[in-house]
């Protein structure tokens, strides 16, 4: 198993940076441009790894988490999560993008993430995913008039969510364990990105920020905290690539190597989202600033597939 | 407190006044907190006077009296705040047995540490009572408990999150609850860490000479004060 990038795959990670740097910056995440989706998929980015057959790029899971661990720096639409996993196992192709509905039991409300003009929702359960067929907006045959569902804030200030009533109109995979291990590994590699970020911004800040007349990065206790946050991002992006090079191989310790990925990049990325607020000093609780973007993504990623411990423990 | 001494160095020259905040010139732009509320502000004092007799415990002495305040205020003046601590760690007992969680060895481990160190603090405050009893004034202890409760308050907030669930993702800006808790626990951290250090924290606070130092200097000359075509210094 070769665990570094090839060049196809560099080149299809700065590219991908370069693009979100202009298009999708972190510090824009509370309003995104209209045709934000529409661009993602265009550049084919909820469809990495879906057949060619539906209009996808065939290329494999290691090359996706990469891209998705730079697009969750980015804070990218948590749409895609949902879209690209709904691409890769289904066959008919969605028309659009497939929104993300948080693992709840009946008969409580489906909390459906990122709801803005999705085609239908994708929710994990255990052993399979399941898209029901519930559209953010729809015309009524009968009575022609046009329903279109209500949007709440969340937690998450780059995420909306809608609440939807369950419905039986649906189609599932089954008999394979891949499909809900790739919505896990791509929830990882959103996480392994928000701890990069946080990491990021934290050194930026510690640099340009004087006390005392010198950057307040020269001071160890600063300099602990961000070395500290340097090793979370590592630990979590190495398990990432080598769960993904797993989930490829469809090794048989797949479904633990994702779960220890989940379960690491949650933890970095809330670790490093803290102590970036703790580095940005006064600042990093202010609304105007942006590490709580970072924190508050991590939290959200925390109920998106989250890794169940029995899956560790397991054999 | 404000350096009313020029060319004074580090805890000299220093006086601690009380100021009117509705005095003319005093600017004040409110900060939101990612929680959403707004609870601090910038303040801007832009040729703002402050009557000599506003100084407290005499020119010069303004470190002096920040200890004294400061002392009081870390030692008992957070009772209040540990004693809805106790209220609350008992609240998230009660709330995990009532869900369920409890049974999560980590969490159960979790609220059985917090428990003891809730006892721990009110240990700690009352014996800081017994010092100030005994000679007075609160002993460097009482540092030691601000830094404690606000490192044990993000740990119960933390706790009142993880008990929520994914009802965490419905929290809105502003709104009152544990999440909102939460996340502005990171300011009293935060703050706490401050006060927990006195030395940084006043070094900062008196880092800058202010415009209103400069008047309470003019102020402690004889003679001094506005004038017809007495020109204040201005911001620096």
């Amino acid at each position: 198993m070769d665990l570094t990038p090839n060049d196809d795959q560099s080149a299809f990670v700065t590219a991908t940076i370069d693009w979100c740097r202009d298009t999708m910056p972190l510090e824009g995440a509370r309003e995104r441009p209209a045709n934000l989706w529409d661009q993602l998929e265009a550049m084919g980015l909820s469809r990495i790894t879906a057949p060619e057959a539906s209009g996808g790029l065939a290329l494999d899971h290691a090359t996706e988490a990469l891209v998705f661990a730079e697009l969750g720096r980015f804070l990218a639409p948590i749409g895609l999560l949902s879209s690209a996993v709904a691409n890769r196992w289904f066959d008919e192709p969605f028309d659009g993008k497939v929104a993300l509905a948080v693992t709840v039991e009946e008969p409580g409300p489906l909390r459906v993430l990122d709801p803005l003009d999705s085609a239908a929702v994708l929710m994990l359960q255990p052993g399979s995913v399941r898209v029901f067929d519930i559209p953010d907006s729809f015309t009524n045959q009968r009575t022609g008039e046009r329903h279109v569902t209500e949007h709440r804030p969340s937690l998450d200030p780059s995420t909306t969510q809608a609440w939807q009533e369950w419905t039986t109109t649906a189609v599932w995979t089954e008999g394979d364990p891949r499909p809900p291990l790739h919505l896990q590994l791509l929830a990882a590699a959103f996480a392994v990105g928000c701890a990069d970020a946080a990491r990021d911004m934290a050194v930026d800040y510690a640099k340009v920020r004087e006390q005392f007349e010198r950057p307040i990065g020269s001071f160890q206790a600063i300099k602990h905290m961000c070395a500290d946050m340097a090793v979370r991002a590592a630990v979590a992006r190495s398990q990432l690539y080598y769960a993904a090079c797993a989930l490829d191989a469809a090794d048989a310790e797949m479904a633990f190597h994702v779960a220890a990925a989940k379960r690491l990049a949650d933890q970095a990325a809330l670790d490093n989202g803290r102590v970036n607020i703790q580095v940005h000093g006064g600042i990093g609780m202010t609304d105007e600033a942006y590490p709580h973007f970072c924190l508050k993504r991590a939290h959200l990623l925390q109920f998106v597939a989250p890794a169940d411990p029995a899956a560790l423990l397991a054999g | 407190m404000l350096r009313t001494e020029e060319g004074s160095r580090r805890h000299s020259g220093l006086s601690w006044v009380i100021c009117d905040m509705h005095a003319p010139g005093i600017d004040i732009r409110p900060i939101r907190k990612m929680s959403g509320q707004v609870e601090f502000a910038q303040v801007f004092y832009d040729d703002v006077r402050i009557p000599l007799s506003n100084v407290v415990g005499g020119l010069g002495n303004g470190w002096k009296v920040a200890m004294s305040t400061l002392g009081f205020e870390r030692g008992t003046g957070f009772i209040a705040d540990q004693v809805k601590q106790s209220q609350e760690i008992e609240d998230l007992i009660g709330r995990a047995r009532a869900n369920g969680m409890i049974r999560d060895h980590r969490i159960a481990h979790d609220l059985a540490q917090m428990r003891a160190e809730v006892a721990a603090l009110r240990a700690m405050t009352y014996r800081n009572i017994s010092i100030v009893v005994r000679t007075g004034q609160p002993g460097a202890e009482a540092s030691l408990i601000r830094l404690f409760t606000a490192e044990l308050g993000q740990r119960l907030d933390r706790m009142a999150v993880a008990l929520m669930g994914p009802e965490m993702l419905d929290f809105t800006y502003g709104e009152d609850n544990a999440v909102g808790d939460y996340l502005r626990g990171f300011a009293e951290h935060h703050r706490g860490r401050q006060r927990a250090d006195p030395a940084r924290y006043h070094r900062r606070a008196a880092a800058r000479p202010s415009q209103v130092a400069m008047i309470a200097q003019r102020a402690s000359r004889p003679g001094a004060g506005r004038g017809p075509g007495t020109k204040d210094v201005p911001w620096t």
